[in-house]
């Protein structure tokens, strides 16, 4: 940081505009290299853009990159490549049919004759031995988990000689015990003299591993420090330019019997078990988490109480009536509701404007009919109240859904599901892909709710969220309920081993 | 006998062009039902040029570069202007049926058919047919051993990998179904001055249409599609040859037997018989 621009990949006055939206609005940080670099930032704050501006996937308006003090030129990937500058995508780009070698030599390898594989595979397996790679260079790209795929990512990037390394959002998708072993890898890295931006909203993350840490909002660099300097609540509040409220966590007692009783709930399809006898019960002003690696029956759990699926054996309980015997219709009226996981697909017709959207599933109620006829007037009205008490912007009622930010979506989906008198609230994945404003407002939310007598089951691969806003967490793990512990007693880690190795059944309560 | 599987041999060769040529062309990520319109390009141009210049090897050259650029309508339509593949690939092959027969009448007075050729200026049909034997081999060599296939292979199952490792899958598209058009055309070639001696009016067909059932039967890889296309011929050497039997006689229902390569498909399609996964990037824009 003493040393002005050697050394460094410096961003100077960098202006990108996508139409009328404003990406990034003159840009300026430096990146020292051979140090783990963080950049945070909202959704929309133009992390990503600034990176992919460096990928030469995006040429900039204006301003300039320095690479030490050279101003650089960067039109496509392939002059990024050539100056040693890799990235790895959130969404991971592999040729999932090809085989780990394969995917790694793509773009590098002779147009010309025949691939010379046992000299490329010697090559490779010499690069994984230097950094602790641990992943078969002959497996299918499709086989391999998440993480391994991560890997194969990296590889690719080592395997062009990248000295800039830049992860967008790389532990999206890991456990916990996975993000400590990719920044283990990336320590590694730093250690060989690699270069390391790491894109991410995940603050802890960023206080643990890096060394520097850029902040971006609303498409402006806001400061670059030192990590050291910061605590997870100064760096908060730089990200969202103020005080984060904190959060409340009214006690309420527990009450006699449960809102939602899940009675030895099994599901099995063609031969593979999916849910292994659940039993678990949600009482009137709880919050119980369920902690599980994506697709451990999470998915199948919330379509059995969302009576999308009956073909299960068991019995579902909402307020001691069995859901089968309901129609959704009836599960509404006793208070049932639901946070789909996929909000794009499953919560909202992006087509549809606001008010259309917050009447889904609630269209026969009197306050938006005028006789037998929906009225509009009385829509858009209902409509402007939510909207107000929800913050959602932009708060035109006849704006297409789809146009909103993701955090606005899921503010709305959460106002139409809380917008009635809630007994039961099935909330899956409530802020994924939310920015840290709009999370923090779905939690009060939730919390809110609880204190109005509420049972929440809350379904979340954030073990964070988790942590701060359950009574109890369960533990799901290849369908079955590994471990149920108060939420005073939890522990990240412990959590993180249940969630990837499951637990002895009989330590369970 | 052995006439029926001389005859199944003959019927073959021009399915097995027109399947690796679309093998190329789809592996590269384009769905791709204009095998037909190549094949009636490339035919009718081997037969004018061939009448013309008297060298069945200028019109065997000239039906090449016909059929490459007739492929490159269909890759131009889809990579550029982001047009539907299927409708790309009607729209060529509806240009193809309508324009033959155009310049046929233009150039010989008469739609319907092109001049004979003499014997002499005829294309060996032993050459292309040992050609239409190896090119399996070499086309499996070339997708599935060396660099560029990779790529190719890359083009048509992760385009948005292959494009951020630097290279551009529209080239790849661009080069590959150029090429695949090519091979197609020697199916033409082996219709029109091989196996007859002119062109005639939709010669092809419905060939084009089979073509792509054995390579979709061959689940997209060069050398089963090979196979299906030798076993599509000796149902139509079995069809033609029931057709004059006496033994059979008008009795023997041929119908059974030329509907056999569509109901095989079929079953293939509806996954009876294992199921056939398309390149990843076909179906999606």
């Amino acid at each position: 940081m003493h040393d002005p621009i050697q050394n460094k990949i410096t961003f100077s006055k960098i202006t990108k505009t996508f139409g009328a939206v404003v990406a990034n609005q003159e840009v300026s940080f430096s990146i020292v290299k051979g140090s783990i670099h963080g950049v945070v930032g909202e959704n929309g704050a133009g992390k990503s853009t600034i990176m992919k501006i460096l990928y030469g996937m995006f040429p900039p308006d204006s301003g300039e990159i320095l690479f030490d003090e050279r101003s650089i030129t960067l039109s496509t990937p392939h002059d990024a490549i050539q100056l040693g500058i890799g990235m790895v995508h959130q969404h991971f780009m592999l040729v999932p049919t090809l085989t780990v070698w394969e995917n790694i030599i793509l773009g590098q390898e002779p147009t010309l004759g025949r691939l010379n594989k046992a000299a490329i595979v010697k090559s490779l397996e010499a690069i994984k031995t230097l950094y602790g790679f641990h992943v078969d260079l002959n497996a299918r790209v499709e086989s391999l988990s998440v993480g391994h795929q991560q890997q194969v990512e990296i590889l690719k990037l080592l395997y062009r000689d990248a000295s800039i390394l830049i992860l967008d959002e790389p532990t999206a998708v890991l456990t916990p015990q996975e993000v400590d072993s990719l920044f283990d890898k990336l320590r590694t890295l730093k250690k060989a003299g690699k270069t390391i931006v790491v894109v991410t909203h995940k603050l802890k993350e960023i206080l643990k591993f890096t060394d520097f840490v850029t902040v971006m909002r609303q498409g402006q660099t806001i400061e670059t420090l030192p990590t050291s300097t910061l605590t997870e609540s100064s760096l908060a509040e730089k990200i969202i330019g103020r005080k984060r409220i904190p959060l409340n966590r009214p006690q309420v007692l527990r009450a006699h019997s449960p809102i939602l009783s899940v009675e030895s709930v099994s599901l099995t399809c063609s031969n593979s078990t999916l849910l292994k006898n659940l039993q678990f019960q949600v009482f009137p002003g709880e919050i119980v988490g369920l902690a599980g690696v994506e697709g451990h029956g999470q998915q199948e759990l919330v379509e059995i109480l969302a009576r999308a699926r009956k073909d299960y054996t068991g019995k579902v309980t909402l307020q001691g009536k069995d859901i089968k015997e309901s129609s959704t219709y009836e599960l509404k009226q006793q208070g049932f509701s639901l946070i789909p996981p996929d909000r794009y697909r499953e919560a909202m017709v992006p087509t549809f404007s606001l008010s259309e959207n917050v009447i889904l599933g609630h269209h026969r109620e009197e306050n938006i009919k005028s006789g037998a006829f929906l009225s509009k007037e009385k829509m858009t009205q209902f409509a402007r109240e939510l909207i107000q008490a929800f913050d959602v912007r932009p708060g035109n009622p006849d704006q297409e859904m789809g146009s909103l930010s993701g955090g606005n979506q899921q503010k709305w989906v959460v106002a139409r599901e809380t917008a009635r008198e809630v007994s039961f609230l099935l909330a899956a994945h409530p802020t994924r892909g939310v920015d840290i404003g709009a999370i923090d407002f779905i939690h009060q939310h939730l919390l809110k709710l609880k204190s109005q007598g509420a049972g929440i089951l809350l379904i979340s691969s954030e073990l964070d969220e988790l942590l701060e806003l359950s009574d109890r967490i369960l533990v799901i793990f290849q369908g079955e309920m590994v471990a149920e512990v108060e939420k005073e007693k939890a522990s990240e880690t412990q959590l993180g081993l249940w969630m990837t190795r499951g637990h002895q059944k009989e330590k369970c309560p | 006998m052995i006439d029926i599987f001389a005859s199944a041999l003959r019927l073959a060769t021009p399915l097995i062009f027109a399947a690796m040529g679309g093998f190329l062309c789809e592996r590269s990520g384009v769905a791709t039902i204009c095998l037909e319109a190549v094949l009636l390009t490339s035919a009718w141009t081997a037969a004018s040029v061939t009448y013309f210049s008297h060298s069945p090897f200028l019109g065997t050259a000239a039906a090449l570069w016909v059929g490459a650029m007739t492929m490159s309508i269909h890759s131009f339509l889809v990579t550029k202007t982001k047009a539907d593949p299927i409708v790309s690939g009607v729209a060529v092959n509806l240009l193809a049926l309508g324009v033959t027969p155009i310049l046929t009448k233009l150039l010989f007075g008469s739609p319907t058919n092109t001049a004979a050729l003499p014997l002499s200026e005829r294309m060996s049909s032993e050459l292309l047919l040992g050609l239409s034997f190896l090119l399996p081999f070499l086309l499996h060599f070339m997708v599935y051993k060396t660099g560029w296939g990779l790529r190719l292979l890359a083009a048509g199952d992760g385009p948005q990998a292959l494009e951020t490792s630097g290279v551009s899958p529209a080239k790849v598209r661009y080069g590959a179904m150029a090429l695949g058009g090519a091979v197609v055309s020697l199916g033409g070639v082996y219709l029109s001055v091989a196996h007859a001696s002119q062109f005639t009016r939709e010669m092809a067909a419905g060939r084009g249409f089979i073509a792509l059932a054995a390579l979709i039967f061959g689940k997209w890889r060069p050398i089963p599609a090979f196979l299906t296309c030798l076993f599509f011929g000796l149902t139509d050497a079995l069809q033609i040859h029931f057709q004059s039997s006496p033994l059979l006689g008008t009795t023997f229902p041929v119908q059974a037997l030329q509907i056999l390569p569509y109901l095989i498909t079929l079953f293939v399609l509806v996954g009876f018989i294992g199921r056939a996964k398309p390149p990843l990037a076909i179906g999606k824009s």
